[in-house]
């Protein structure tokens, strides 16, 4: 199985115990009743009984035998499921999964008049440290920028991998006021942890745009705000964070 | 009589049987590894619950997920509060199914024509 090997402990107790079943248990105390024997009825009894005891073990068997397929399912299922909405590099959400909180997210502010932020972060000069520490270096620069992210936000925000060095955060039930400030805790952040990787120190930043969800919004409008704004911050010298005037 | 409580884990089911007020409930995902072991506990505490005669059973089923063992054990325990109903405890069954899932739906409906109790089939967003 594509699960790989897994020690399932076989149990010997019966789901379907013949010796402890009623019509089984019923069927022996007409048996044992001699006053109830006709000679062709009698036989015909016990081999209704001993067809009945066959059904069950065979019962038995398809229950056990659909148990073990249904966890190799479930687990397959499980691991699927997870694959296609994970990051494998850094384990944060995916763009998939994101796209689908957007959504949720949308249809959410639009029922209940709610409110949330998207915040666009973008590690500066990501090229640079492929291009002098190697792309394993690059990698655990990925992977150490979406440990700080997830590390700064609460349990209910969404960190995604969006794209190459890009990474979008979701905030429900925040506005602009705290998804900027949000923005800069997350740049600090990054600012100030230096990574060392095989004896050198990489220090990196990063440039962040902020959008807040306003009525009308679809999803492509909010991030191509933020996208915006996270440019207009990489224009402005990076290692800072943007909000579009206007909106 | 104890409470049981038992918190679910990625294969099994969170069970929460009270004496106080005759509710048991389960839920969650069920496929144990050993379900007999899992279920065999749960079978002897509602066997004696219900001996004792309760003012009232309700069973409250919410579950997303069930194995065939599981599936089994389950209407074991139905049988079981039937036996109850014909005996006289006011028994009620309120089975939550995922309104997405019209099969499950139509299966638990099935099932709930061959008990004489109240038993709700509930469909549910989940």
């Amino acid at each position: 199985m594509a699960s790989g090997k897994r020690t399932r402990k076989a149990s010997t107790e019966r789901l379907f115990d013949v010796t402890d079943d009623p019509v089984v248990a019923w069927a022996d105390s007409v048996a044992a009743d001699e006053t109830r024997h006709a000679e062709k009825t009698y036989e015909d009894f016990l081999r209704l009984r001993k067809h009945y005891a066959t059904l069950l073990r065979r019962f038995e068997q398809v229950t056990r035998l659909s148990d073990s397929i249904q966890e190799d399912l479930k687990l397959l299922t499980d691991s699927l499921y997870e694959a296609a909405r994970k990051d494998p590099l850094t384990g944060l959400s995916n763009r998939r999964e994101m796209l689908e909180s957007l959504a949720t997210q949308i249809r959410r502010a639009e029922r209940h008049n709610e409110v949330f932020s998207v915040v666009l972060a973008d590690i500066d000069h990501f090229k640079a440290v492929n291009d002098q520490h190697g792309h394993e270096a690059g990698d655990i620069v990925l992977i150490h920028v979406a440990h700080q992210l997830e590390q700064s936000v609460r349990e209910e925000d969404i960190c995604a991998r969006w794209g190459g060095e890009e990474f979008l955060i979701c905030l429900p039930h925040v506005a602009l006021a705290g998804a900027t400030s949000v923005a800069e805790k997350l740049r600090q952040r990054i600012d100030t942890r230096e990574l060392s990787v095989s004896g050198s120190g990489i220090h990196v930043t990063a440039s962040l745009g902020v959008a807040t969800y306003q009525p009308g919004d679809e999803i492509d409008t909010l991030v191509r705000i933020a996208d915006g704004a996270m440019f207009e911050a990489k224009r402005r010298g990076r290692n800072q964070v943007y909000v579009m005037d206007g909106r | 009589m104890d409470k049981i409580e038992i918190e679910p884990t990625k294969s099994s089911p969170f069970v929460r049987f009270d004496p106080d007020d005759g509710v048991m409930e389960i839920g969650g995902e069920s496929y144990p590894e050993n379900s007999h072991e899992f279920f065999a506990p749960l079978m002897a505490w509602i066997a004696e619950f219900l001996d004792s005669k309760p003012g009232s059973a309700v069973l409250r089923v919410t579950l997303t997920y069930m194995n065939t063992s599981s599936t089994k054990y389950m209407i074991d325990i139905l049988d079981r509060l039937e036996a109850a109903h014909g005996a006289g405890t006011p028994v009620r069954v309120e089975w939550y199914c995922d309104a997405d899932n019209e099969r499950t739906m139509g299966t638990v409906e099935e099932l709930q024509e061959d008990f004489a109790m109240p038993f709700d089939v509930i469909p549910q967003e989940f």
